[in-house]
């Protein structure tokens, strides 16, 4: 008896490791994707256009929401959206700013196991930075 | 007492394969992300040019303004502080070391390394460039801006002590100008 309770212990603690691989793979997966959307698909066409427009900011949202699998209301972006120029001398106020944030919502399988408090068992993920303008005055 | 052995080494096989996995992943993503910056930085670098080279139908990079859009964007795409190093609590550890080429019509390449010149070389089209830490190989024939950026080594299995150069190296040629 003594035998099977350590063995069914064992068995649930072992369990926790294959959850917390899939969880792994599919934050990974997450990260990749928006990184790929933003780098890709959002930032090089703000490059073009000299700003994010309201049709690639929709875009990335809609992308961003189906590839990622996370709400559009829970999408936290921060771009830059009135016109920049190309300039001819290195201008800091011509650059066109960016920073897409997503919800992560589970880091560890089985928190409360660990003693980790289940609400702060999540993060933000956030990519951001700048690109030059293409855009002519 | 069998048994109990036998979980034990079972537990500790899954977590080093949850460590591995994990570090693999890691891995991946930084690699990805230093492509992502170092194109980034490339393209930023080539839009600024010698006015007055380019009145006579040369295209030649101003370098000044190339390191310095190059220097913020890998600031800036990398989150770090502006002396180069990594903030704590970062996922780039120490410092980051980037290099630059610039390759243009003045048949010369001035290599940069943190920002300061290194090297300066003669060159004609077609130059091959070869990164031999890290593989990268282009053949350029336009003015072309190359940027490496060099972190420092990450562990990528954790706990084994085996470090792996992640450098990337990205170009951006200027095909018509």
């Amino acid at each position: 008896m003594k035998q099977f309770i350590m063995f069914s212990c064992l068995m649930i603690l072992l369990l926790v490791f294959p959850i917390q691989i899939v969880i792994d793979r599919e934050t990974n997966s997450k990260i990749e994707n928006l990184e790929r959307i933003v780098f890709e698909e959002g930032v090089q066409r703000a490059r073009k256009d000299g700003y994010f427009t309201p049709d690639n900011i929709t875009n990335l949202k809609s992308k961003i929401s189906s590839l990622c699998g996370v709400d559009e209301s829970r999408i936290v972006l921060s771009l830059t959206t009135t016109p920049k120029y190309k300039t001819l001398d290195y201008d800091e106020n011509e650059l066109i700013h960016y920073s897409v944030g997503i919800p992560i919502d589970e880091i560890v399988a089985a928190p409360k196991l660990w003693g980790i408090d289940p609400a702060q068992n999540n993060k933000m993920h956030t990519i951001s930075g700048v690109i030059a303008s293409e855009l002519l005055p | 007492m069998i048994w109990l052995l036998l979980m034990t080494c079972i537990t500790l096989l899954n977590t080093a394969i949850c460590i591995h996995d994990t570090s693999v992943n890691t891995y991946n993503r930084a690699s990805e992300r230093l492509k992502w910056v170092s194109q980034n930085a490339s393209y930023d670098a080539a839009y600024y040019f010698d006015e007055e080279e380019f009145s006579k139908g040369l295209y030649v990079f101003d370098d000044v303004d190339g390191l310095h859009a190059i220097s913020n964007s890998i600031k800036n795409g990398l989150n770090i502080n502006d002396d180069f190093t990594a903030p704590p609590n970062s996922f780039w550890a120490g410092s980051v070391e980037w290099e630059a080429w610039f390759i243009d019509d003045s048949k010369t390449a001035r290599v940069y390394r943190n920002g300061v010149l290194t090297n300066r070389l003669n060159t004609t089209y077609p130059y091959t460039y070869i990164d031999s830490s890290n593989g990268f190989t282009t053949e350029v024939t336009e003015p072309t801006v190359i940027v490496k950026i060099i972190p420092e080594p990450i562990p990528v299995y954790t706990g084994t002590f085996v470090d792996v150069d992640i450098s990337r190296t990205s170009s951006s040629e200027l095909k018509a100008y």
